[in-house]
């Protein structure tokens, strides 16, 4: 096997190669040395994984059987085909309430009120700051929020979540990590 | 020796361009296919500006960090273009994509290729040799990337440890190496 010299490529080509592995191999990648841990974790770098990956977009699917309560997920990828997901990692059972840009937004089933914003392909989560308790209504008697709203601004790159209920409404702001 | 770059229709006049690589080998493509290449692009009009006595094609331009074998590799590849760097469509055209990646020659002669195409500045040759990279590794265990790459990794194994567990899900189904 060839092998190169350690800095043989400047970090632009590095870039230009991370850049082009799928999510599991770039994490694993991550690990070869700290150049490439600190290239991989830079902000152009992410920027650059993103405009690369817009051309190759993937369609989540829920497939949730009548007969059973819980529902599994299907990630079909145009290039790489198809391949099952879980959530497990969020340690809850939850709903998808809405989908942003690679992120998923998910309310506990369990816990009324909690809410998870996750990307489902790095595992990494974020819990939400607990809105305000909410009053119990004879409309919304579960104290669940009816509509939920995931937004990005790809400019400044940070995530909007928009709970809405039949009288309150917020907006919590997150910096996408 | 002379490598001649074929020119499908003879009667067209295009220019010629000669490149001389680090061996010593001379190469007389096309100007079409030499513009490509944002160095020789560059070299070219500067020479322009500063001799206008028309040497013209009798210029030949020194590329002392590109050797013949892989020049004539690139030229190849330049023929082909553009559909070469199209984002697939669909699974089965990916694959396909990726076997004509493969065909450029082995993982070695792909650090040789991009580092030519980098040194000349091939932007297109650049995207499809990093592709072919990236789909190299992109199912290799950590250790082959390194010695592949000649890279040490330098993070304290605890620290590696931590992140292997953290990101256990990024480190299953590697290929043997």
């Amino acid at each position: 096997m060839n092998s190169v010299k350690d800095g043989f490529f400047p970090d632009e080509v590095i870039f230009q190669i991370l850049a082009r592995l799928p999510v599991k191999s770039l994490f694993r990648t991550k690990t070869v040395c700290k150049r490439w841990y600190r290239l991989s974790s830079d902000k152009y770098f992410i920027q650059l994984y993103n405009e690369l990956s817009v051309k190759n977009p993937m369609v989540l699917v829920e497939v949730s059987e009548v007969s059973e309560s819980k529902s599994s997920l299907i990630c079909v990828d145009n290039l790489r085909g198809v391949s099952e997901i879980s959530l497990d990692f969020l340690n809850d059972r939850v709903k998808i309430r809405a989908s942003c840009n690679g992120l998923l937004c998910c309310s506990s089933i369990p816990d009324k009120g909690v809410y998870y914003v996750c990307n489902p392909m790095t595992r990494e989560f974020r819990l939400l700051p607990k809105s305000r308790e909410r009053p119990v209504t004879r409309f919304y008697p579960d104290g669940e929020a009816s509509l939920v709203g995931l937004a990005c601004n790809l400019w400044t790159q940070k995530f909007n979540v928009v709970l809405a209920g039949c009288i309150c409404q917020w907006l919590i702001a997150l910096v996408d990590g | 020796m002379s490598n001649t770059s074929e020119n499908p229709n003879p009667s067209s006049s295009s220019a010629k361009i000669t490149l001389k690589t680090s061996d010593n080998e001379l190469f007389e493509v096309e100007e079409a296919v030499a513009m490509k290449f944002c160095t020789v692009k560059q070299y070219f009009e500067d020479e322009k500006d500063n001799d206008v006595a028309a040497r013209g094609s009798s210029t030949v331009i020194p590329l002392p960090n590109v050797h013949s074998a892989v020049l004539a590799r690139l030229i190849s590849y330049c023929k082909k273009l553009p559909q070469s760097n199209a984002v697939a469509d669909n699974h089965e055209e990916e694959e396909t994509k990726k076997k004509e990646r493969k065909q450029y020659g082995t993982p070695g002669d792909l650090v040789d290729l991009i580092s030519a195409a980098n040194y000349l500045d091939f932007k297109e040759g650049l995207e499809f040799f990093n592709q072919a990279l990236a789909d190299h590794i992109q199912n290799k265990s950590v250790e082959y990337v390194r010695k592949f790459f000649g890279i040490k990794g330098d993070f304290e194994p605890h620290e590696e440890e931590k992140y292997r567990e953290e990101y256990a899900w990024a480190f299953e189904g590697v290929d043997e190496d």
